[in-house]
């Protein structure tokens, strides 16, 4: 049992030192452009990298470009949510997810064309698309996805909610939904 | 998962592989124009955090495999001379007086139980998180509210319940039914959090 143990460890660690040479330089650079200073970068870079650490088993491929964007999705949260601590900026969750009679219809995500949706998903605000995409693209739980960007499971709800709703009014402005 | 989801994850999934492209794109850009970003010190922070937690956790192993055969080994011959006795001859228990504490709520989702000890008047429970963030909760019976220095408080299902993190592992703690109840983990303080919502 050790054995395998021992080895497994020895594999993540690997992995893992693969992952953070690899990509050290790109997280610093984009949490520095979110935070603009280089010891909070560091800081942020520092955090998300513990927290990929934490769920390295949901890397597959290193090398893939989801892999990447896995990883600069957390960095930029953690960094966005350090902004917001120095700042002292209240952000006001609110549960309007609960009331709010908004849908996403089928008919108009299917006349969406890739690279417009691509445009759209990067228009979202940056902590609503990063819950979007951790559910979406990679397939995470809310329970997965509050542990990776440590924020509430009713907080990722909020969030996905929104991201959604962000979704929907950009494509009623583009003329798919109409008014 | 119907259409509407489908459609999401397809679009999501394309998104992320084009982003991902996009980025790939950018760290050649990075290591080309040799921008200035010393990663020296982010390896020592990183990795000094990283390294001793594959340490603690074969250590966590190795002990928890030993402390489970000593007692092995213990029961074994504790067993033999009482099982020669009359049971008019027996003896108090070891933990005598010092009754375990049942759990008396459903272990939140994506844990398990990875161990139990009673270390005297304290019923201690291991539990395991798939996302690694191992929880630890301690009961004991008491009327007594919990230590509050340095904690916040907060609400839990309308219960007053304390906690903090920070300083390397997060903390929750409240009374309930004469039970004080203590939950530590690693890291984050909403993994205690799924604990004391099944608790209170």
């Amino acid at each position: 049992m050790f054995v395998v143990l021992t080895f497994s460890t020895a594999a993540e660690r690997d992995k893992f030192e693969y992952i953070f040479n690899k990509y050290k330089k790109l997280m610093l650079h984009k949490a520095y452009g979110i935070l603009g200073d280089y010891q909070l970068a560091e800081d942020a870079a520092s955090e998300a990298f513990i927290r990929i650490y934490k769920n390295l088993h949901k890397i597959g491929d290193p090398d893939a470009p989801q892999c990447a964007a896995f990883l600069v999705t957390i960095v930029k949260n953690v960094s966005l949510s350090l902004l917001k601590r120095e700042k002292s900026h209240e952000f006001q969750e609110l549960d309007e997810f609960r009331s709010d009679g908004f849908d996403l219809e089928e008919e108009v995500l299917s006349r969406v064309s890739v690279e417009k949706m691509y445009r759209l998903i990067g228009g979202i605000h940056e902590e609503y698309q990063s819950v979007f995409l951790l559910k979406y693209a990679y397939g995470l739980s809310h329970k997965e996805i509050g542990g990776l960007l440590g924020i509430s499971e009713n907080n990722v709800t909020v969030r996905l909610h929104r991201a959604k709703k962000s979704l929907a009014e950009l494509l009623r402005q583009e003329g798919y939904v109409n008014e | 998962m119907n259409e509407k989801e489908k459609l999401l994850k397809d679009m999501a999934q394309k998104y992320a592989e084009s982003y991902g492209r996009e980025l790939s794109d950018e760290m050649s850009r990075l290591s080309s124009s040799g921008e200035p970003y010393p990663t020296k010190n982010l390896e020592k922070r990183v990795m000094k955090q990283v390294r001793p937690q594959n340490r603690a956790r074969n250590l966590r192993i190795i002990t928890a495999t030993a402390a489970a055969l000593l007692f092995i080994i213990a029961g074994i011959r504790i067993l033999q001379p009482v099982l020669s006795e009359t049971p008019d001859s027996l003896g108090e228990s070891p933990l005598e007086g010092f009754e375990a504490i049942a759990l008396s709520f459903a272990v939140p989702e994506g844990f398990t139980q990875s161990g139990f000890e009673q270390d005297r008047e304290k019923s201690v429970y291991y539990f395991e998180d798939s996302l690694s963030d191992d929880v630890v909760l301690t009961m004991e019976k008491s009327a007594e509210k919990p230590n509050t220095a340095g904690l916040t408080k907060l609400h839990i299902n309308g219960s007053e319940a304390y906690a903090s993190s920070g300083n390397g592992y997060s903390l929750l703690t409240f009374n309930k039914d004469g039970v004080l109840y203590e939950l530590t983990c690693r890291y984050d303080v909403n993994t205690l959090m799924y604990f004391g919502n099944e608790i209170l």
